[in-house]
């Protein structure tokens, strides 16, 4: 295991050597996670496991969950409207396939030439598709793949598409859980000039749940140089109602900025309602994310 | 007192140069006519007249287009190689149904070879002599044109009109005194015409069967006044042809001054109310058509068209032309070239008649009439005997001063003398009309009256033999007037060709006096009754310096009665006459068939001498001027003696042009720009026909100039809308201290951006689109000395307080704003990281830079705290 992650590395590191592309690939649309300031690798899987880690699709949780989201990221600066869909479903006691889409509608910008001169105007769009399995190797133990397809439109002239992959662990046992994965290894990005890396980023965390309280922790390390960190917490009532909460630190010019986070779940009945709403940060402060998914 | 003027600007073709002074072509500095100048033949050619043997050879080689295919064809004797042969070609090409003809005058034995023309001449000539088979080769003189093209008004004449009643409505008739002389034009003596008016009144305007070949340059057949009397060729069906082109070997003719000249004065439509007269040009307003102008073109406008001169005349006369008219001549050589005479006479002998020798036209037989040359010598290529060659007079009877004269001349004819200030009237191309002098505007006048005898005499048997013998043998001997000089047998005149000889003469002129003043001498005299006719036609008076004035030496002047009765005083002047000279007149009647009556008894008078001419200048004689500034001497100039005056400016300075346009106010304009600053003094010099002269001096100063300069400065501007329009008082920007106004160059780096222009003080800046221009606005004064001013324009949207571009961006990104401002801009990817912020300093023409190079793609956003609003723009970096 810690030679293919190594490999994995080697592999990712010399592609994050270059500048890199589709930097939306790292925004979470899953409100959950969201409202835990982003600490999804180690914790029980929801519909967005495909988003969080697809391994834990393999071990707890419901048999399936579904969701479709939306969400209003970044609204300080030029609000996008972000849409998402996502589910998986548990085959067999050791097997769980995942799919998930998402698809960031960012605002119509105008084209303007090097004179200044006004040429019209453009809506860019970035679209990723993806599909997962994840086995249980041993008791508490899983693995997982996903396979994603990336489309980024941003301008008329300026489009691409990539392929791009996520390798995902998953451990837990007795209210403890740790997850890792290494994110967005796959084809590079062009629209037409230079190459552009996929953003590739080794996430690891851990989770640990008592009395209907779960604290959740990451850290992330981003090929392109930087290091963010998120701490969560969830405070379950009669698996009804879910308050969350959590921190996160980012470096504000290298990576999705500190800010902390502020959630909200109902659950009734296999339909969950979730509500994630970020604040203290200049830039993705009052991001939103909604979701509305089904589990049994 | 009536004042000639002389016309000079309005005598050239180049009216913006006016010339300064008028200098008619000397005649060319006498030559050894031994010596040939191989520049006057066309190189790499030779005429030669092959054996009847030789000639079947090359026949039998001859491709469709007419020539020898030879440098393939070893067995013909003619040697092809040896001698650089390039083609060759019979003169006279193959004439259809009149070949038989043709080869019975041998003239299928002519050839034009064309030859390595690096070649000499004289070497080329010996070679092709001793060509077996070649009985004759003969180097090609190039050919000319005999009139003055560089002589030409298109508008005013420079001579009174005549005012006697005119026969036909045409409104130019009465300055074409070489029609009818009245001595009212410059210089003239009264009757030295063609004497055509009584043939028009009494017998014959012209006729559609006689055709005139006029192998000259093209002649312009949609002209307005001669369109009506063109030939079209018969044989050529569903257009119209006019002709030949035998320089271009083509039927379309185009039109050329000199040839449209030429056949004006033989056919130009009479009666038509617009326009020139034509010797021939019939009778419009009667229904009477005139004879027909086939144009053969052998000139064109740009070339001398190669010399085809002999196969123009010989095509002619197979396409029906029975009079061959020719104003040209060839430059060097002194005797006709072989090819020209075989082709004169075979017009000669075939004109007229069809392949059958069966007479089809009014006449058997051709006349080719030529004109002497304008070399003001003996020798021409117009001797040959076949021709008719016709020297030049101006309006006085006496030899124009570039005439060739000789014992081989057969006749003469009016082509001006503008020495003497009269030249010829005719039609030019474009429905213009002008005035040419040249032998070449003689001979058209005998072609005329040829035309116009044909047209009464035309018949079954009429010879061409006949129609020469009519027109060498009844003209005015002007003897008298030109001792020294052959003139042929004397001034063409068609009445007398064509009028019937009988009648009794007028009575005697009675109460004949005369008085001098000056070189002229004006008499009165009673008009006497004339028996057959009621009054004579006119009265003549013979002058002399002896007492006895015998009418068969003596100088006349010919004074036409017209409509004044039997009783009445006429009046006339003898102009040209000697000065301080004792003359004795006699004066004579005589009627339109030529009787004359007994003279009066001589009367002398003692002309005086010459006065000088007189300038008159209204206003000032010197001048400052500053360096933009011109200025008009106004004057005026007669002679006390009417006689005719050349006027020459003897300038100080390249600024000065003299401009006689307008004869009634000639003026010599100034125009400072052109010279140096300084002082100039100038001489305006006017010099009578006998050489006496007045001058007038006058001086200008031409300041110093001073350079524009700028006032104030320029400041860039900015639009925020499209279509905007400032203005900006051209006073604010420039000035200079002469006060001229200055010329303004605007540099624009973008005319799409704005536009910037001036008018009348003002400067006009509209904005067209958005972006930068960069504008320079120089002014430069009539010296070429500059100032210059400069400022930017930025066209922006209006509705925008910041600009952010390009987008999407790759490598820098400009921020602009509308004001200068100190603004926060931030840069935020789509994860929220701040990728780039700074303070910075930014204004509309100076917009921030933010070098986004290195950052991924995406979509980011623009943040910018300016003016205490946050501005945010959404871009893209690809």
């Amino acid at each position: 295991m810690k030679r293919i992650l190594s490999l994995l590395a080697i592999l990712t590191a010399s592609l994050s050597l270059q500048a890199q592309g589709v930097a939306f690939l790292n925004i979470n649309p899953d409100p959950a996670s969201a409202a835990l300031a982003g600490t999804g690798v180690a914790r029980t899987a929801d519909a967005y496991a495909l988003e969080n880690n697809i391994a834990a699709a393999a071990l707890g949780g419901p048999t399936m969950d579904v969701s479709v989201g939306y969400g209003r990221w970044q609204p300080k600066a030029a609000a996008v409207n972000v849409i998402s869909a996502a589910g998986y479903y548990r085959v067999t006691d050791k097997l769980a396939i995942g799919l998930q889409f998402k698809d960031f509608a960012y605002p119509e910008y105008s084209i303007i030439s090097a004179d200044g001169r006004s040429k019209g105007a453009f809506s860019p769009m970035e679209m990723a598709v993806g599909l997962g399995a994840a086995y249980q190797i041993a008791d508490g133990f899983s693995a997982g793949l996903s396979l994603r397809y990336v489309s980024s439109a941003l301008a008329e002239e300026a489009k691409a598409s990539a392929f791009g992959a996520d390798i995902a662990l998953k451990y837990e046992k007795d209210g403890f859980q740790a997850g890792l994965s290494v994110n967005n290894v796959g084809t590079p990005v062009n629209y037409g000039g230079d190459n552009y890396a996929q953003p590739g980023v080794v996430r690891a965390g851990g989770a640990y749940s008592i009395a209907g309280l779960t604290a959740s922790a990451e850290v992330d390390y981003l090929f392109a140089g930087a290091l963010i960190a998120g701490l969560g917490l969830e405070y379950g009532i009669a698996d009804i109602v879910f308050l969350r909460g959590g921190f996160h630190y980012g470096d504000a010019a290298k990576a999705i900025p500190t800010y902390a986070s502020l959630g909200l779940g109902v659950k009734y009945a296999g339909v969950h309602l979730d509500l994630a709403f970020l604040t203290a940060s200049k830039t993705i402060g009052n991001s939103l994310m909604l979701g509305l998914g089904y589990a049994f | 007192m009536k004042i000639k003027m002389l016309l000079l600007g309005g005598l050239v073709l180049c009216l913006s140069a006016c010339v300064r002074q008028i200098v008619p072509a000397e005649p060319e500095a006498p030559q050894d006519p031994t010596v040939r100048i191989e520049e006057n033949y066309y190189p790499g050619r030779m005429t030669v007249l092959v054996t009847e043997d030789l000639a079947s050879e090359l026949e039998a080689r001859t491709n469709d287009e007419g020539f020898v295919e030879g440098a393939r064809t070893k067995a013909l004797s003619f040697p092809f190689d040896e001698l650089g042969i390039v083609r060759m070609r019979r003169m006279f090409p193959d004439a259809g149904k009149f070949e038989a003809r043709t080869r019975a005058e041998g003239l299928h034995r002519f050839y034009v070879v064309e030859f390595d023309p690096a070649q000499s001449l004289t070497k080329a000539e010996s070679d092709f002599s001793a060509i077996p088979g070649v009985e004759k080769a003969e180097p090609d003189p190039r050919v000319k044109l005999v009139g003055d093209p560089q002589l030409v008004a298109y508008a005013e004449g420079g001579s009174a009109v005549q005012t006697a009643a005119m026969p036909f409505d045409d409104p130019q008739l009465p300055r074409q005194w070489h029609y009818y002389n009245d001595g009212t034009a410059s210089s003239a003596l009264s009757g030295c015409d063609i004497n055509v008016f009584p043939v028009w009144e009494h017998y014959t305007t012209g006729n559609p069967d006689v055709v005139v070949g006029v192998v000259d340059g093209g002649v312009d057949y949609t002209h307005e006044d001669l369109a009506d009397n063109m030939w079209t060729d018969p044989d050529i069906k569903g257009r119209k042809v006019y002709g030949f082109n035998f320089c271009k070997n083509t039927a379309e003719v185009t039109a050329d001054s000199h040839g449209t000249h030429v056949a004006g004065t033989i056919a130009a439509v009479n009666n038509n109310g617009i326009g020139v007269s034509g010797i021939a040009g019939g009778n419009k307003a009667a229904g009477q058509p005139g004879v027909r102008i086939m144009s053969c073109q052998i000139f064109d406008n740009t070339e001398d068209g190669g010399g085809n001169g002999p196969t123009a005349i010989k095509w002619s006369a197979d396409h029906g032309a029975v009079i061959s008219q020719n104003s040209w001549g060839y430059v060097d050589a002194t005797t006709a070239p072989m090819g020209l005479k075989a082709a004169v006479d075979y017009f000669n002998k075939y004109a007229g008649l069809d392949e059958n020798g069966n007479q089809v036209g009014p006449m058997a037989g051709g006349v080719v009439i030529f004109a002497a040359g304008n070399e003001d010598r003996d020798v021409s290529t117009a001797d040959y005997e076949g021709m008719i060659s016709v020297a030049s007079v101006g309006a006085d009877y006496r030899r124009a001063y570039y005439s060739c004269y000789g014992d081989w001349v057969d006749i003469s004819a009016p082509g001006g003398d503008v020495k003497k200030g009269n030249q010829i009237l005719s039609t030019l191309p474009g429905n213009k009309y002008g005035l040419y002098q040249g032998t070449s505007m003689a001979c058209p006048h005998v072609s005329g009256v040829a035309a116009l005898l044909l047209s009464y005499y035309g018949k079954p048997g009429f010879t061409g033999a006949a129609l020469r013998k009519l027109l060498l043998e009844n003209t005015t001997s002007i003897k008298s007037y030109n001792r020294s000089f052959g003139m042929g047998s004397g001034l063409v005149n068609a009445y007398k060709a064509i009028s019937s000889s009988g009648g009794s003469a007028p009575d005697p002129v009675k109460k004949f006096s005369a008085s001098a003043k000056s070189n002229r001498v004006s008499f009165s005299a009673v008009i006497p009754a004339d028996k057959d006719e009621g009054k004579p036609a006119s009265i003549v008076v013979f002058y002399d310096k002896k007492a006895d004035v015998d009418p068969s030496s003596a100088m006349f002047g010919i004074f036409y009665i017209g409509d004044a009765k039997v009783g009445d005083t006429l009046e006339g002047t003898i102009s040209g006459l000697d000065f301080n000279t004792t003359y004795y007149l006699r004066a004579a009647a005589r009627d339109l068939a030529g009787n004359t009556s007994s003279l009066t008894e001589a009367q002398s008078v003692r002309t005086g001498s010459n006065g000088k001419p007189v300038i008159t200048v209204s206003g000032p004689t010197d001048f400052r001027l500053k360096a933009h500034e011109t200025a008009s001497l106004n004057f005026t100039y007669t002679d006390p003696d009417d006689h005719y005056m050349t006027i020459v400016l003897e300038a100080g300075s390249k600024a000065e042009t003299l401009d006689t346009l307008d004869k009634s106010k000639p003026k010599v304009d100034i125009v400072a720009s052109l010279v140096d600053p300084g002082r100039y003094t100038s001489r305006i010099v006017v010099t009578d026909l006998y050489g006496a002269q007045a001058t007038q001096d006058f001086s200008y100063t031409v300041l110093e100039n001073h350079k524009p300069v700028t006032v104030g400065t320029w400041e860039d501007m900015m639009f925020s809308t499209r279509g905007g329009v400032v203005e900006y008082k051209e006073s604010d920007y420039f000035a200079d201290e002469d006060g001229e106004q200055l010329v303004y160059t605007i540099v624009n780096s973008d005319e799409s951006v704005a536009n910037v222009n001036y008018s009348k003080g003002t400067f006009y800046v509209t904005a067209l689109g958005l972006g930068y221009a960069e504008v320079t606005v120089t002014a430069t004064d009539i010296r070429g000395e500059q100032a210059s001013q400069h400022f930017r324009i930025l066209v922006r949207e209006s509705s925008e307080p910041v600009d952010v571009y390009p987008n999407p961006v790759k490598d820098i990104l400009y921020v602009r704003t509308s004001e200068e401002a100190s603004a926060q801009l931030k840069l935020v990817s789509v994860t929220g990281a701040t990728v780039y912020e700074n303070q910075l300093t930014i204004s509309p023409f100076d917009p921030a830079q933010v070098n986004v190079k290195d950052l991924p793609a995406g979509n980011y956003t623009v943040i910018l705290d300016y003016a205490g609003e946050t501005i945010k723009k959404s871009i893209v970096k690809l």
